[in-house]
């Protein structure tokens, strides 16, 4: 039976990638925004951000800087890369896809 | 402020990182907690919970229990700093750390590899002395030369032929092809003067032999040719185990005397530790005479000298043997007569025996090298696939993948390692075992030790192994895919590749299994029927003894024939005795001399020659062996000296010379000392001299009638007793001395005994063949059960679900016996393709058994079948309970 958590492991990535796709983050702003944008549904935790930050960065598909702004500490920031931009774009392709499908199947009894 | 620092310190370092990511990252993590606290703090949740619930996010369950599921140790990342060594070190370490961490997975893996090492060890070491260590100096020159009949050539090479002296003095002179020509001769002589009297084993050799063999005594001196001729003054060379033995390493041992036979011998030297030269007597020698022939033992057509040539340097080997036998004719010439030479390499002579058997169990143990090279790369597979995760977080961290793949090899490679010393060791222990197993089929006097190089051979052999072994479950845990089982949640990958690789080798291992297991039950099988051959004897109740009276004492013939025939007459008064005679030589004991005859009325053929085995029998012989008489009648008291010279010959005889005729009454020369013509007055049973072999023709003469030739022999009593044979030993022998104080007494057997040890040397391969089988279902069945188990395992969810969707229990045995069904098979169909064609190897050691034989094979599929579908017991079990709620729960 699948879970909450399968469903987000599986849609980790395309989030991640759509959160840097315009603008470059850091780690502890990506995971405040998750959380606030789905309205607490989604949470990722130090534990499981990082490890999916580094690997898709090892992918290629987001690059990371260490930015010193004025007065702050140095911050590592994340962005897509053009790699990553196009990995988002048919990640979200597939989403998009899969759940109209699903919808259009359940729309007979769940409309 | 809590010290964040702190906290992510303690989670990192189990991952052994680089310091600097170890700093980068920590530098993230600390700044993300920070502001993580500073949110919770703002939204006004006191500091305590607010602490415990940041740094819960540190410890997220599954993600730690990655880190934890970590070696403590882990290979510094993206460091280049480290040199080779430091890397080894820590390969091995950490290899170490892993195998403590997983008993259960090392033990089975270094044992099996333990097993099959130190068999390949025992095997090795065993063909590097039979057949690679050089056993003499150039011996590719050195070639032995029998004097043979000139049918000989039609039959089977026959290692018993010998040479006659006045022959053996004519290819002396032949220089041109030879650099020098020896001979030998065996026997022993009786020791007295020195304790009890004893029988010792001796060498007669001319004064070329031990330096043509490269053996120069540590003491003292060899023989001149001057000390060959009987006339002159005796001379003997010591053994170095007699030497030992009866004077203690006595340097001083030089010009004192051995009486033997008698006879007083000057001992002029002794031989070094490593003397080999025991052709004929197969065993340890004890002194050495020079050859010293009698105008008896000189005649020709008495064959008992072993000669040996070394061909000139300057000639090459093939053309030498060429030569010989272009000079055949003239030696022939020589003495008027029609024979033929045969030429038998020296190294050939000594390895024959030996070389089947060896080359067959190397083949045999290199097959179980395989199944447990099999067994193990089975489990480094399924290993690997456990360790996936593990190992994909390591690449996600940063690790290269040809470090990874170095480390993984460190560990095959220390495991193939720590069981080959496991199998070296267990060797170790076994070395005498092993020389004793196959004491029969080595050349004499040659044992089988370990020695470098079998150790550098064990060793390469453990490399090997380990880097093939261990670079495949490296190589497909460390792939490109790595990244995608990540995101496959907990469950453990079933990669079809890796799968299928490991159902190809168990279906490997049960096929090479079936043909070990194949191999011993032939053998079995041929044994058993070896042992229910007609005999042409009775060997039940029979006591044998040998003795060689001496021919100082007895050279009187009538003096010889008087004394035992009085032996024979107290042992048949004994009481429960109901037979008793002598003979030239025991049934099964392979000792009987072969010459050739005449039959009256028959032109001499010389293409095809009457021959026969001699045999010269006394007292009640036949009786007392149970031998069966055909036709006409057993020698009795009137066939004596000097009355009609009469024969017995066997059916095999009579069926080869005389065809439907009847041989009674018709005359036959028996050679050996007489030339007139004797009456076969007898048609007896045939008795065998080999077990496996058909029975020699063979032709009897009463001793009493041959009394030139009894000086030169030893010979046989059979004794039979009512009741335990065994217990009449100490009185026949009682008896012997009663007649002569001083006969020495040798070879006290049961007959049963002596037909065991005609067979014992093919016991030797049926107990390794069987005990290499054993070990082969054993790692097979293992083999089997792990990779059902791994089966299951990965199933789980498959058949929680079917189960939650209704599946019995019946229908889960079902699916997991077709699975088990289908290698099982497959291995089973394979290993009866093999088997079909290896087996045909085994035809020289198998006895009335076709490799084909079809009811062995049977029972042999039966048994593997069998104990396979046991080792699916306990996997089967387990899947047919699975509790479906805990299995989808889980997920």
């Amino acid at each position: 039976m699948t879970t909450l958590s399968e469903l987000k492991k599986g849609s980790a990535e395309l989030l991640l990638l759509s959160l840097v796709e315009m603008r470059a983050r850091h780690g502890y702003e990506i995971s405040k925004l998750i959380e606030q944008r789905s309205a607490g549904e989604l949470r990722f935790n130090a534990a499981s951000l990082y490890p999916l930050l580094y690997r898709l960065e090892q992918r290629g598909w987001i690059e990371g800087r260490w930015v010193e702004k004025a007065g702050q500490r140095r911050r590592r920031y994340y962005r897509a890369t053009r790699a990553g931009k196009k990995m988002l774009r048919q990640q979200l392709g597939v989403w998009n896809t899969f759940v109209s499908a699903i919808n259009q199947v359940l729309g007979g009894n769940y409309a | 402020m809590p010290d964040w620092r702190a906290e992510i310190a303690r989670v990192l370092a189990p991952l052994h990182l680089d310091p600097a990511r170890e700093a980068a990252v920590a530098t993230e993590l600390e700044q993300h907690l920070q502001e993580h606290f500073a949110d919770l703090l703002a939204q006004g949740i006191p500091e305590v919970s607010a602490r415990s619930t940041v740094i819960s996010g540190l410890e997220d369950a599954e993600f730690l229990r990655e880190l934890r599921s970590l070696p403590k140790e882990t290979a510094p990342i993206n460091s280049t700093q480290t040199s080779f060594w430091d890397e080894l070190r820590l390969n091995l370490r950490f290899a170490l750390r892993l195998l403590r961490k997983n008993p259960g997975f090392a033990a089975v893996a270094i044992l099996t590899l333990a097993i099959g090492f130190g068999a390949n060890t025992a095997v090795f070491s065993l063909v590097e002395t039979v057949l690679l260590r050089p056993l003499y100096p150039e011996i590719q020159r050195l070639l032995v030369l029998q004097d043979v009949p000139l049918s000989a050539h039609r039959q089977k090479l026959d290692m018993t032929y010998k040479m006659s002296y006045p022959i053996y003095l004519s290819w002396k002179e032949q220089k041109d092809i030879f650099e020098s020509v020896a001979a030998m001769a065996g026997e022993g002589p009786s020791l007295t003067g020195m304790g009890e009297p004893e029988r010792l084993q001796a060498a007669f050799v001319s004064s070329n032999l031990l330096p043509m063999l490269g053996i120069q005594p540590i003491l003292g001196r060899g023989f001149r040719v001057d000390e060959e001729p009987y006339t002159s003054a005796p001379v003997v060379l010591l053994s170095n185990a007699f030497w030992r033995s009866h004077f203690n390493s006595d340097r001083g041992v030089i010009g004192r005397k051995l009486t033997l036979n008698d006879q007083p011998f000057t001992i002029i030297g002794v031989l070094p530790e490593n003397a080999q030269f025991s052709f004929l007597t197969g065993v340890h020698l004890d002194i050495v005479e020079p050859l010293r022939e009698t105008p008896d033992s000189a005649m020709l057509g008495f064959n008992h000298l072993f000669v040996l040539a070394k061909v000139r340097g300057d000639v090459n080997v093939a053309g030498a043997i060429r030569a010989i036998q272009s000079r055949v004719q003239t030696v022939n010439k020589q003495f008027g007569r029609d024979r033929d030479i045969q030429i038998i390499p020296l190294e050939t002579y000594l390895t024959s025996e030996a070389r089947p058997l060896v080359l067959i169990l190397f083949g045999a143990v290199a097959v179980v090298l395989l199944i447990t090279c099999a067994n193990t790369a089975n489990l480094l597979l399924a290993r690997g696939a456990a360790r996936e995760k593990e190992i994909a977080i390591r690449v996600a961290l940063g690790a290269r993948r040809g470090r990874l793949v170095c480390q993984l090899l460190t560990e095959t490679l220390l495991i193939a390692l720590l069981g080959a010393a496991l199998g070296l060791l267990g060797m170790w222990g076994t070395e005498a075992l092993v020389s004793k197993l196959l004491a029969q089929r080595l050349p004499p006097g040659v044992t089988v030790h370990f020695d470098v190089t079998v150790l550098v051979f064990t060793i390469s052999l453990a490399v090997i192994v380990g880097i093939g072994f261990g670079i495949l479950p490296g190589l497909l845990s460390s792939g490109k895919n790595v990244r995608e089982k990540l995101n496959q949640g907990g469950r453990l990958s079933s990669a079809p590749v890796s799968h299928r690789l490991r159902g190809i080798l168990v279906a490997a291992e049960i096929a090479f299994c079936l043909t070990l297991l194949a191999g011993a039950g032939l053998l079995l099988r041929s044994f058993v029927r070896l042992m229910h051959v007609d005999r042409g004897f009775d060997a039940d109740h029979v006591l044998t003894l040998r003795i060689w009276p001496s021919p100082t004492r007895y050279a009187d013939p009538n003096k010889y024939i008087a004394y035992i025939n009085e032996i024979i007459n107290r042992t048949q008064a004994l009481p429960g005795v109901k037979a008793a005679g002598w003979a030239t030589c025991l049934p099964v004991s392979g000792r009987c001399i072969t010459g050739d005859f005449e039959i009256q009325g028959r032109p001499v053929d010389p293409q095809n020659r009457i021959m026969g085995a001699k045999q010269l029998v006394g007292g009640n012989y036949f009786h007392a062996m149970r031998v069966r008489l055909l036709r006409g009648r057993f020698f009795d008291e009137h066939d004596k000296t000097g009355s009609p010279p009469v024969t017995i010959i066997d059916q095999a005889f009579a069926r080869q010379y005389f065809g439907n005729e009847d041989p009674l009454g018709k005359h036959i020369n028996f050679g050996w000392g007489g030339d007139a013509w004797t009456t076969i007055v007898g048609v007896a049973g045939d008795v065998k001299e080999s077990l496996a072999l058909p029975a020699n023709p063979t032709v009897y003469a009463p001793l009493s009638q041959r009394p030139e030739v009894i000086g030169n022999v030893a010979f046989s009593l059979a004794v039979r007793t009512a009741y335990d044979p065994g217990e009449a030993a100490s009185e026949v022998q009682n008896v012997i001395h009663q007649v002569d104080s001083t006969q020495i007494i040798e070879a006290v057997h049961t007959m049963n005994d002596v037909v065991d040890s005609s067979v014992s040397d093919r016991r030797a391969p049926l107990w390794l063949f069987g005990g290499f089988g054993a070990i082969a279902l054993f790692l097979a069945a293992i083999g089997v059960y792990g990779v059902l188990s791994f089966y299951v395992m990965q199933r789980r969810e498959e058949i929680g679900t079917r189960m939650a969707l209704g599946a019995q229990r019946a229908d889960i045995l079902r699916l997991i016996l077709a699975h088990a069904g289908k290698l099982i098979a497959s291995g089973v169909a394979a290993g009866l393709f093999i088997t079909l064609f290896s087996l045909r190897v085994l035809n020289s050691l198998l006895y009335g058994t076709k490799p084909t034989d079809v009811p062995t094979l049977l029972a042999v599929c039966a048994i593997l079948a069998s104990v396979a579908l046991l080792a699916c017991g306990i996997p089967v079990f387990r899947a047919t309970h699975v509790e479906p709620q805990v299995v989808l729960r889980s997920e």
